[in-house]
């Protein structure tokens, strides 16, 4: 009898465990002007794009400054940033994973290529 | 320099509370910023290390702003095999009171030119030299939503003159217009102009772009760009379908710099883009299709999610007309501050798997370790160990990096930023 329990507790851990490798994370409330990446094991995030000189590593110096773009993260893991206030056009931007690591949003399907790498992109409407 | 620069710094910084009634004008505002960056590798040869290279770059800025009046002067220090020591930035910018659209200013490696174009720009950033950027501008705006500005940039032999109109927002449609032209001395091909129109419009079911590129003097030089955006099949509360199609045609002889644009390009693009409004999950498929060769017809795809378990998957799939393709696989685990995943990409007949695992003890420090190789003929590993840090302002990069065919290279790096 002890061994069916256990037999069932493993298969039922298994399936819940299998279950949940592919149902979808759920999103905190939306926002269009808001950049969302669920990464809770970096240290510092930040967000290079058109619009921010890709955080400097194109202007003179070609340093990224660790101020521009930097997400704020909560508890949980997300790292969040606001872009208001945008013109309407289509922006390339990419995470840029503890100052050294360039990473492409996963959960946006739209690429574009930025200085060989790939990157993701954004359009705002207006 | 830097004496005389840290000398500014502390001037400045220490002006507000010695100085905070006599001479410093009401509205200003001073600001400093220091950046320092600094890097060195080495190799292990025998059994020590050999230091390969060594570079700081300090760039510090200091500004001085009122409503009237913008002044920024960056200055770097570059210390590596050069020893230089160069202004980076400089510009100096009078405005009118109250409104951010009208002023004219003097520019030192300050304003780079760019057009954002459809999926590339139509002038891609660092196509010039950026040291090289001299030159001053105007600007203008504010009736109407109008504005728009003037530059002309001096880049080594060259002269880049810019203009970019911008027309509000109209409740159904934006329109920009930019003409660049380009000076250049007639032993290096003489001037060239180009004049983009970017149309945008907003029609409640979807959102047309349009962009037209022509240079002037000669009818092949022309580039024309339109997608239609917005358009969504499925929209409901959990997500949307997003099918937006494309055409990018340019003339045999267009070759203004760029990334947007290729000589002789008549390809036509199909995509459809699946995003969840209340799931981390999204997906794509896109088709292109090349008129004039099948160079670079083909089908792509990419999808990804982050899993209710922890799980970041993330996919990149491309197949094109001629045989090529090329497959990324990754799956990343994260539980609490640990994460482990696996990642394979398959080029044409090369197949390279990598491994990761990070440990993340406290909220500014991460470890990271990947091993990579291929599966086919040689393994060919590569092992690379990167642990970085925080510390307030400052944050260290410390790597290690292991090469199948060359000795173990160590890396480290300081990057602080002081304001």
């Amino acid at each position: 009898m002890k061994r069916i329990i256990t037999v069932t507790i493993v298969l039922l851990s298994f399936m819940t465990a299998g279950c949940s490798l592919f149902i979808p994370m759920q999103k905190p409330v939306e926002q269009d002007s808001r950049l969302i990446l669920w990464l809770p094991g970096a240290a510092s995030v930040q967000v290079l794009s058109d619009w921010n000189d890709w955080g400097g590593s194109v202007a003179a110096g070609g340093i990224v400054n660790p101020a521009v773009g930097r997400m704020e993260k909560d508890e949980t893991g997300l790292w969040t940033i606001d872009i208001p206030g945008l013109p309407g056009g289509v922006y390339r931007y990419a995470f840029y994973v503890n100052g050294y690591k360039w990473m492409r949003d996963p959960v946006n399907p739209e690429t574009a290529l930025f200085e060989s790498r790939t990157v993701s992109i954004i359009m705002v409407t207006n | 320099m830097s004496i005389s620069l840290i000398s500014l710094i502390i001037i400045i910084t220490g002006v507000p509370d010695s100085t905070e009634a006599s001479f410093i004008p009401e509205n200003w505002d001073f600001g400093y910023d220091c950046l320092i960056d600094a890097a060195a590798t080495a190799n292990w040869t025998g059994n020590h290390p050999v230091i390969d290279s060594t570079s700081i770059d300090a760039a510090v800025s200091l500004r001085a702003v009122s409503p009237e009046v913008d002044f920024l002067v960056t200055g770097a220090m570059q210390r590596d095999s050069s020893s230089r020591t160069l202004f980076r930035r400089a510009r100096a910018v009078l405005k009118w009171p109250g409104t951010p659209w009208i002023g004219a200013g003097v520019y030192m490696n300050d304003q780079q030119p760019f057009i954002a174009g459809l999926s590339n720009p139509v002038l891609e950033w660092g196509w010039v030299d950026i040291d090289s950027i001299h030159g001053f501008g105007v600007s203008s705006g504010g009736i109407m939503g109008f504005r728009g500005d003037y530059t002309i940039q001096l880049t080594h032999a060259d002269t880049l003159s810019q203009l970019n109109l911008h027309s509000p927002w109209m409740g159904f449609a934006g329109v920009d217009y930019s003409r660049a032209q380009m000076h250049t001395p007639d032993s290096l091909g003489g001037d060239i102009t180009l004049n983009v129109l970017s149309v945008r419009g907003d029609f409640r079911y979807f959102r047309p772009w349009l962009i037209l590129a022509g240079a002037e003097g000669e009818p092949g030089k022309w580039a024309v760009s339109a997608e239609i955006r917005k358009f969504h099949p499925m929209d409901t509360q959990w997500g949307t379908i997003e099918v937006i199609p494309g055409m990018h045609f340019a003339g045999d002889s267009i070759e203004f710099p760029g990334t947007a644009f290729i000589a002789g390009q008549r390809v036509i693009t199909l995509g459809a883009f699946l995003e969840s409004r209340r799931y981390f999950v999204s997906a794509g498929i896109k088709g292109m299709l090349d008129l004039s060769s099948d160079s670079l017809s083909g089908v792509s795809a990419s999808a990804g999610m982050i899993s209710d378990g922890g799980i970041m998957w993330d996919m990149l799939f491309a197949y094109y007309a001629d045989g090529d393709y090329r497959a990324y696989l990754s799956s990343v685990v994260t539980v609490s501050h640990a994460s482990a995943g696996i990642a394979a990409e398959i080029i044409n007949d090369s197949t390279r798997v990598t491994g990761t695992a990070s440990y993340a003890p406290r909220k500014d420090v991460c470890a990271e370790l990947s091993v990579s190789g291929d599966i086919d003929d040689s393994l060919q590993p590569l092992c690379d160990l990167a642990v970085t840090a925080s510390l307030g302002p400052v944050s260290c990069l410390l790597g290690i990096e292991w090469d199948y065919d060359s000795s173990p290279s160590l890396r480290i790096n300081l990057t602080g930023l002081f304001r």
